[in-house]
């Protein structure tokens, strides 16, 4: 029975440490590095470095605002990334569905 | 990954990120607040305590929570349910009061007499009327626990009713319990989430 080919897979997203930061902001509107630190439990240096590689690739924006005249960075998954979060799960899917039945 | 799987992870983080027990806390004191003033006869004040203690809840968010554990904004779905739970909560609270009001006023044919029947559940009216916004709550924010206070609660109103009790220490000891709830919760949170140093 042949399956139709399944999409590529994005490797950016693919990475493990990745995927959770894509995961963790596709579930929510924004959050702070503390938030995603404390949800991945990665160290802020190996967290710094796949947020800077997801921001390259425009996936995450990060905007400064104030929170009560403190300084706040947030973290959101931009449109782009959003759309290749969706499809990425599209081609996992399409991989593991068939074979789990 | 199904659609599944990232509901339950954002639920999860949603509820994970009041598991702190300060929401428990802040009702709980609201509550203790409010049989405290009932039984100095100044319940007309009650509004008073979740007007003090509503704005205080973001700020000890921001001191206590947020460098534990981070902020995040819930996406746009949880805000518009949070919005529509607490705006049917406070509707349900409203007309299940209207309602009551309305029933006393009225007396019935038969020898049926709605003013006898509230004067005997009289003292549970108050903690009654809280069980229900409780429930409403509970459904809103999404948080199970909150059910469990609702049936403090009934229980507690219940107790008032057998016993003629006076309202206020149905609410008092029902806030008490909360209060309690929510503060072994925040001490549990503080203990296990050192402020994380970037």
């Amino acid at each position: 029975m042949a399956n139709a080919s399944p999409g590529p897979i994005d490797r950016l997203i693919h990475e493990p440490a990745r995927l959770a930061l894509m995961t963790h902001l596709s579930v929510v509107e924004e959050a702070d590095f503390v938030f995603l630190q404390k949800q991945t439990a990665m160290t802020p240096g190996n967290m710094s470095a796949h947020l800077g590689k997801l921001q390259d690739a425009e996936y995450v924006a990060v905007n400064k605002t104030f929170a009560n005249n403190r300084p706040r960075t947030v973290y959101s998954l931009t449109s782009a990334g959003s759309e290749a979060f969706d499809a990425y799960l599209a081609a996992m899917r399409s991989i593991l569905d068939p074979a789990i039945g | 990954m199904t659609n599944t799987d990232l509901k339950m992870i954002e639920r999860a983080t949603y509820r994970g990120s009041l598991d702190d027990g300060l929401l428990d806390l802040f009702v709980g004191i609201a509550l203790s607040f409010l049989g405290l003033l009932w039984l100095t006869d100044y319940a007309a004040f009650g509004g008073l305590a979740p007007a003090l203690l509503i704005p205080f809840w973001p700020i000890a968010r921001r001191r206590w929570v947020e460098p534990r554990m981070g902020y995040a904004l819930p996406n746009r779905a949880r805000r518009r349910k949070l919005r529509m739970g607490m705006l049917t909560s406070i509707a349900l609270g409203v007309i299940a009061l209207l309602v009551g009001i309305g029933a006393y006023a009225s007396l019935g044919s038969d020898g049926f007499s709605a003013e006898r029947v509230f004067d005997q559940i009289g003292p549970g009216i108050p903690a009654f009327l809280l069980t229900l916004m409780g429930v409403m709550a509970a459904l809103a924010f999404d948080l199970p626990r909150f059910f469990a206070y609702s049936g403090v609660l009934f229980l507690a109103g219940s107790m008032a009713v057998s016993f003629d009790l006076e309202p206020g220490w149905s609410l008092l000891a029902s806030g008490l319990i909360v209060s309690v709830s929510g503060l072994t919760m925040l001490v549990r949170f503080l203990r296990s989430n050192p402020v994380l140093e970037l």
